[in-house]
């Protein structure tokens, strides 16, 4: 199977890497910014969010290109008996995670930018693991 | 570890300790006695059930069924519905006691009724004791009941197979380990693991460190010391006073005392000496008086008859010389001879001498011899006055011994008189020996009374005041000689106790690693996102200062822990330090009971609670309560077992337990949702769906083995471990169906006997998919996971 972290952008013209350094960005501002920090986190989580998706959809796409119809809960819970199934959990809980985050819940306050900081990590280390865990 | 245990390794020790003989029988002493521990139950404990009436928010009983062996149990209830009733009702059954009602004040202890059920309160659990024996087997019911309007005023009864077996609640459940273990976690205990001192943390986890021996011998030894320096401070003291009180007292002895009791090391022979009265001071001062004392002068008495008797023969030898004695004894001479005379001449009466003629006739000579006769007596008379006279003498001269060697050194004066005395014996002449005798005699008595007496006073003066000292002194004696036997034993102890400090550290550092590297995985698995670190906890500092480290860094900085963790982080690490506790290896308590954890946990936090969670739910019957789904929901994302129970409550306090869902139904909900989803490749279907299904027959025997071996009476962790052993489904068919090492022949025949022959095809097909991708279709996909509910519906009703 070829590298997918770095597949090329198949929408919003963003490569995932691009996406998480963006993320990165709006959770770390190089400079100021008038945006509001519950407002950065949240558009950081709908990135990473997006990076999971995009890349797990390039995965299905080298295995069986018809997964990328399939719905989302499929997609992950199929995953672990493709990849390592502690990393395949771990995504489906991590992805839950985001797509709680971006939602807008009335119930629930909006990530904190420290909960965001720690999903871009898991992030990065799940992307890195697919890329480098295919055998 | 037992304290049994721990004096058998601490006696093993102490050969090689480097300690004196001495030493270590001190520390044998000190030892505290070894104490059995009873009990009618054995092995680890497991929670079957949780019942309640009308306690709290639950009104007519309810019951929680658990199963009592490892694993994770949710109880997921909204607020209020009475989930946390049920986690209290089971602490309050075992312990009579809450953290919630703890230093409450009365009006809070007396909400604990149900408002609509509140006539029998009763709460109850059900216990499954791993080791019990045949007999045993059932599970032992504990209920406590209220006799009373106040939370205390109950009572425990209980029960197996339905009757009271007389056992008291203590005889089930050791009071001190669940204090010690403590595998109750109420919600409103989280903040307090650690917002109580940290003195007291520090003290819980060394008393489950089980080191508590080791402590108790070191505040025994440590007494032994205190006492011992008492008394050799007070002997000091004593001895300072002693010497002040001794100068003061004018007596030889007391100045030998203070000169025995002023140097380094105070001379005790001499001060026994001393007391004895055998002191040099004795020997050269009193001695002498004692001797002069006990002075015995010759006896006036004896010496005056002597005289007496001597004066009254001398007159008596007197007269006999001067008067007619003598005359008599010349005359019977003469007499005798005429006699003779007129005998050889019969016919002769002439007088030889004077001529005369016919007067010496017989009348004459009959005449004579009754003279003579009269003379003879008259003769004898003297000789005896005379004789009379020399033993009278004698007799003087006798009585006058001369005086004792020393008296002349002493008291020379008075030898002097004595001398004068003995200087009659040279004296012969019997008047003047009756004059000098006398009159010597009692001049010599005179000056002994006069002697004696002044001895003996001046005798009397000293013992008067040296009486009080002596008593003093002799205190003082018995207190030194108590000091001095302590002054070794102080350093005996001292010994002790710094080898007993190296090994309480040793030991110490060695249990509380484990416990320490559970806490910190906790954690991480808790915070591992957090901006806040915990590094390696640790027992620090001793005495008052003792307390739990618990370094903690913000970005590298360090910081207080309680300055800069959210809520969240607190609870994180009250559960890190309360989970190692509540599961250590030695607790007897295979359940632990964990109320809300959940609360102000952001979701990252959720996700490593449920590993948490999980691994610990391999070792132990994990029941946690929860009011929120997040739990459950990250549960199972995370792929983790647990079985889901829910708790709802209708009006009037009538609370619902329903089962939501346990391993076998997370893993067919699994496999249904990808076999429904419309859009599944075939290849995709065909590759994921029969492991998925494999899991949920698998669940469903496990469970199904576990209920074999647990009726086969086997121990929870040796269940555990063989049915979590990887291998083909046959093999834990084979252990639910109680032909365990059956050839998977047998057992596959086994199954199309019980659930029919596509059972046994199902089987094989599932087999197959754990150990490599099918080649061949598994056809209906939806129809597979049909298939695999039915048989794993069957399996698990068993």
């Amino acid at each position: 199977m070829t590298g997918l972290a770095h597949s090329s952008a198949p929408s919003g013209g963003l490569s995932t890497n691009a996406l998480v350094t963006a993320a990165d960005h709006l959770l770390n501002p190089p400079g100021s910014t008038t945006l509001t920090p519950g407002v950065r986190a949240r558009a950081a989580a709908i990135l990473l969010r997006l990076a999971l998706d995009e890349t797990l959809d390039a995965y299905w796409q080298t295995v069986s290109p018809r997964m990328t119809r399939s719905n989302g809960r499929t997609r992950m819970l199929c995953l672990q008996w493709y990849i390592a199934p502690s990393v395949a959990r771990q995504w489906y809980a991590v992805w839950s995670g985001l797509s709680a985050a971006c939602h807008h819940h009335t119930y629930e306050l909006p990530p904190t930018p420290a909960e965001v900081r720690a999903w871009h990590q898991d992030v990065s280390e799940l992307l890195r693991v697919l890329a480098a865990g295919k055998t | 570890m037992s304290d049994t245990a721990l004096r058998d390794l601490l006696l093993a020790r102490l050969p090689k300790s480097g300690l004196s003989v001495e030493e270590q029988a001190q520390l044998r002493d000190l030892l505290p006695a070894a104490q059995a521990r009873s009990g009618g139950h054995s092995g680890t404990v497991y929670m079957q059930s949780i019942t309640a009436a009308g306690w709290r928010g639950i009104g007519p009983a309810a019951t929680v069924q658990l199963r009592p062996g490892p694993g994770l149990t949710l109880v997921t209830g909204r607020n209020g519905s009475g989930k946390s009733s049920f986690a209290e009702a089971a602490e309050m059954a075992l312990t009579g006691d809450n953290f919630r009602w703890q230093g409450r004040t009365q009006v809070w202890k007396k909400g604990w009724r149900n408002l609509h059920e509140h006539s029998s309160p009763e709460v109850g659990v059900e216990l499954c004791f791993d080791g019990d024996s045949e007999g045993g087997k059932e599970p032992v019911t504990v209920r406590r009941v209220w006799h009373g309007e106040g939370l205390d005023e109950s009572r425990t009864v209980v029960e197996q197979a339905g009757k009271p077996t007389g056992e008291d609640l203590h005889d089930v459940i050791d009071a001190e380990q669940l204090t010690l273990y403590r595998p109750f976690l109420p919600y409103t205990q989280l903040g307090a693991v650690i917002n109580g001192p940290l003195t007291a943390l520090h003290d819980e986890i060394s008393r489950i460190l089980g080191l508590e021996l080791l402590s108790d011998t070191d505040t025994a030894a440590r007494a032994r010391a205190k006492t011992l320096t008492e008394t050799e401070n007070a002997a000091k003291a004593l001895t300072a006073t002693v010497i002040q009180e001794l100068s003061t007292v004018d007596d030889p002895r007391a100045a030998e005392a203070v000169a025995a009791l002023s140097g380094r090391s105070p001379d005790f022979d001499l001060v026994r000496a001393l007391l004895k009265g055998h002191s040099v001071a004795d020997e050269v001062h009193l001695s002498r008086l004692r001797r002069l004392a006990a002075l015995e002068s010759p006896d006036l008495q004896t010496i005056t008859k002597a005289v007496a008797r001597l004066r009254s023969a001398a007159a008596v030898a007197d007269d006999a010389r001067h008067g007619s004695a003598e005359d008599a004894r010349q005359l019977i001479k003469l007499l005798d001879t005429a006699l003779e005379h007129r005998r050889r001449h019969p016919d002769v009466s002439d007088c030889p001498v004077c001529g005369s003629t016919n007067l010496l006739d017989r009348a004459w000579a009959e005449r004579t011899r009754a003279q003579v006769e009269r003379l003879q007596a008259e003769a004898a008379d003297a000789e005896a006055a005379h004789r009379e006279l020399t033993a009278a003498v004698r007799e003087v001269h006798d009585l006058m011994q001369p005086p004792a060697a020393w008296l002349q050194a002493d008291e020379p004066s008075l030898a002097a008189l004595w001398r004068d005395l003995t200087a009659c014996r040279a004296v012969r002449e019997p008047r003047e020996l009756a004059e000098h005798a006398e009159h010597a005699a009692a001049v010599l008595a005179d000056a002994c009374l006069q002697v004696r007496d002044d001895a003996v006073r001046r005798i009397t003066a000293q013992d008067g005041r040296w009486q009080p000292v002596a008593a003093r002194l002799s205190a003082w004696l018995g207190q030194a000689e108590a000091a001095q036997a302590a002054k070794p034993v102080t350093k005996q102890i001292k010994a002790v106790r710094s080898w007993l400090r190296t090994l309480t550290d040793e030991l110490r550092d060695a249990r509380f690693k484990p416990f320490a590297d559970q806490s910190g995985e906790i954690w991480r698995l808790l915070c591992e996102r957090s901006s806040v670190s915990l590094g390696a906890i640790g027992l620090a500092g001793v005495g008052p200062q003792r307390q739990v480290s618990l370094p903690v860094s913000v970005d590298d900085a360090d910081a207080p822990a309680f300055g800069v963790m959210s809520q969240g982080e607190l609870h994180s690490l009250a559960l890190s330090l309360f989970i190692p506790r509540a599961t250590h290896q030695d607790s007897p308590f295979g359940f632990v009971i964990i109320d809300d954890p959940v609360q102000s946990m952001d979701p990252g936090k959720v996700d490593g609670l449920a590993r948490v969670l999980d691994l610990y739910a391999q070792h132990r019957q994990v029941v946690v309560f929860t009011h929120d789904t997040r739990l459950k929901e990250a549960i199972s994302r995370l792929g983790l077992r647990a079985t889901v129970m829910d708790v709802s409550r209708q009006p009037d306090s009538v609370v619902e337990v329903v089962p939501v869902s346990d391993p076998v139904s997370q893993a067919l909900d699994e496999a249904r949702a990808v076999a429904l989803d419309p859009h599944l490749p075939p290849e995709v279907a065909d590759r994921v769906l029969p492991p998925m299904c494999r899991l949920a027959v698998e669940a469903a025997y496990q469970a199904a083995a576990r209920r074999t071996l647990r009726e086969a009476g086997l121990e929870q962790s040796k269940i555990q471990q063989k049915v979590t052993r990887p291998g083909p489904l046959t093999g834990l068919a084979a252990i639910a169906m109680g032909m365990e090492g059956a050839g998977p022949g047998d057992v596959l025949n086994a199954i199309a006997r019980d659930h029919g022959t596509s059972a046994r095809d199902l089987i094989r097909l599932l087999n197959q998919a754990s150990h490599q991708a099918p080649t061949t279709p598994v056809g209906d996909h939806r129809d597979l996971v049909r298939r695999t509910e039915r048989l794993a519906k069957e399996v698990q009703a068993r």
